[in-house]
């Protein structure tokens, strides 16, 4: 049928597949899954993973299948507002992927079935929280089988995010050019010496390397027929995972940032001023879908997110991204997801054709975007003629929040301070004039007590989404 | 061979014959970590009352106090 379109992620499990139908995302499960299928419903675990919210629910769907000669069942599951990925996510949301994933497996266990898979993108982020949406990965446990994901978890999860805590948590980029996890013989390398002493790191990372090339087929055909890997043994691996990613940390420092409202020239009036304006076009605009460009810390996010939009905190910061993501843990915030992302080298499209996973660009364009002391940085720190920003906008969010900041402003000449003034070009009313190419000025107001000006732009109608 | 070992399931994942290996000869290791918890467990619960509830997997949330 060709409404009808296959997800192109959804390949390589032949349990079933994701497709389109109708603008809706469902799912195909083909018969040579449905035994697990129906263990999964019946055992009782799907019911006491989607009551937790650590599965997504989802409802037999009437919608032909796209495959009918594999089909047993069509499902629809519960949608996710935007898909993130590991290589984006802040340090501790992929630690609590990690122990979401290792908690779902100890419950499946106790309902006679194991994950068959552990990896990182069948986690995401829905309503406040992490969770699992991969219905199929769940397999009737065989008594005494080794579990088949420990590889891809220690790839997928405990790689990184050593890495990230013992190393440098910029190595968390590391996962957008190993899809499939880092390979633990290359986190053995990047770690320092000082990791072998974590009894944790030393078994499942160092060991596990060491095993994965001594212990070639080969030798597998002596050893392996006479041993079998009991449940406890199985409970035993799960709960030695469980206690060595508890063990990794990593406190965001101070940042570059960081400390950015506390010390830049708004004074508090100008500060809660520009609060003011910007919650009032919010209020004003309702949009569904907000991304907010530059986050810092969420303080303007969370204007769109408490007005009931789905928003993004988008910063190149680590620091800034992971405090960021542990006040909507504590605050149990649903509507924000702070992720890591450099608007000057935004998530490509990658994996498999391409199309496996989808640019940050593929995943808009937004409703609202805010775009807050953002300018300086990527015309001078990137060089990005007004032109380019105007077009990179409005190619993804149709209304704009942007505020203007001068080149007097100490911020810009703290960029400048380093280097040749070849910002001719860097004033208002080239802004202004480059912008309203591609944008209606709606408004435009001075902040109080500053420099900053904050436009209210509409993207012009006639203006298609540039390629 | 080593596909005695693994579930009877088909499998779409390679899991690695040395990451296979390696679990199956850590098991016993791991498998003795569990039983010293438990027993530790039944040992102290001996010894104090039942006077907090005891902790389920329920009770154990990952998320958000993971």
């Amino acid at each position: 049928m060709n409404t009808q379109r296959r997800h192109p992620a959804s390949f390589r499990d032949p349990s079933g597949f994701m497709f389109w139908h109708a603008g809706a995302l469902y799912r195909q499960i083909n018969q040579r899954y449905a035994e697990h299928y129906e263990h999964l419903l019946r055992s009782g675990l799907y019911q006491r993973l989607t009551q937790e919210g650590l599965l997504i629910p989802h409802q037999p769907a009437d919608v032909p299948p796209p495959a009918p000669e594999h089909a047993y069942a069509v499902i629809q599951p519960e949608p996710i507002a935007l898909l993130s990925y590991p290589y984006e996510w802040p340090f501790s949301l992929l630690k609590d992927a990690a122990l979401l994933t290792l908690r779902i497996q100890k419950l499946a266990l106790q309902h006679q079935m194991v994950l068959k898979d552990a990896s990182a993108y069948n986690v995401q982020w829905h309503q406040g929280r992490p969770i699992f949406i991969d219905t199929l990965s769940f397999e009737i446990y065989t008594e005494g089988t080794p579990w088949v994901a420990y590889r891809q978890f220690c790839q997928h999860f405990l790689a990184p995010l050593a890495l990230m805590a013992k190393v440098d948590v910029r190595l968390g980029a590391m996962l957008r050019t190993h899809l499939d996890g880092i390979p633990l013989d290359l986190a053995a390398r990047l770690l320092p010496a000082r990791a072998k002493t974590n009894f944790g790191l030393l078994t499942h990372l160092y060991f596990h390397a060491k095993a994965q090339s001594k212990l070639s087929a080969s030798a597998a055909d002596k050893t392996a027929p006479s041993k079998r890997m009991g449940r406890q043994a199985m409970l035993g691996l799960i709960e030695s995972l469980e206690n060595t990613i508890r063990g990794l940390s990593w406190e965001p420092g101070g940042t570059a940032w960081g400390d950015y409202y506390t010390k830049t020239n708004y004074t508090p009036a100008a500060f809660s001023h520009k609060q003011k304006i910007v919650a009032e076009w919010i209020a004003r605009l309702r949009p569904q879908v907000a991304w907010d460009l530059g986050a810092n810390d969420g303080t303007f996010s969370r204007l769109a997110a408490q007005a009931n939009a789905w928003t993004l905190a988008l910063d190149f910061d680590p620091s800034a991204v992971e405090a960021n993501y542990r006040r909507v843990k504590a605050n149990h915030e649903t509507h924000l997801l702070p992720l890591w992302v450099d608007l000057t080298n935004p998530s490509p499209d990658i994996g498999w054709r391409n199309q496996e996973r989808a640019s940050l660009r593929a995943r808009g364009p937004a409703d609202l975007l805010l775009a807050l002391a953002l300018i300086h940085h990527l015309a001078i720190g990137n060089n990005v003629p007004w032109e380019d920003m105007a077009a990179f906008f409005a190619d993804w969010g149709r209304w704009l929040i942007v505020e203007f900041i001068p080149k007097e402003d100490s911020q810009v000449q703290r960029l400048l301070r380093s280097r040749q003034d070849i910002f001719a070009a860097y004033h208002q009313a080239a802004f202004e004039a480059a912008f309203q190419r591609l944008f209606v000025i709606h408004e435009r107001v001075p902040v109080r007590e500053s420099q900053r000006v904050l436009y209210l732009m509409e993207r012009r109608s006639a203006t298609p989404r540039p390629l | 061979m080593l596909l005695s070992i693994l579930p009877r399931h088909a499998l779409y994942l390679d899991p690695g014959s040395g990451s296979i290996l390696f679990q199956v000869l850590i098991a016993g290791l791991l498998a003795a970590g569990v039983f010293v918890r438990t027993q530790w467990s039944r040992i102290k619960g001996l010894f104090s009352r039942s006077s907090k509830q005891e902790t389920t997997e329920t009770e154990h949330d990952t998320f958000p106090d993971a």
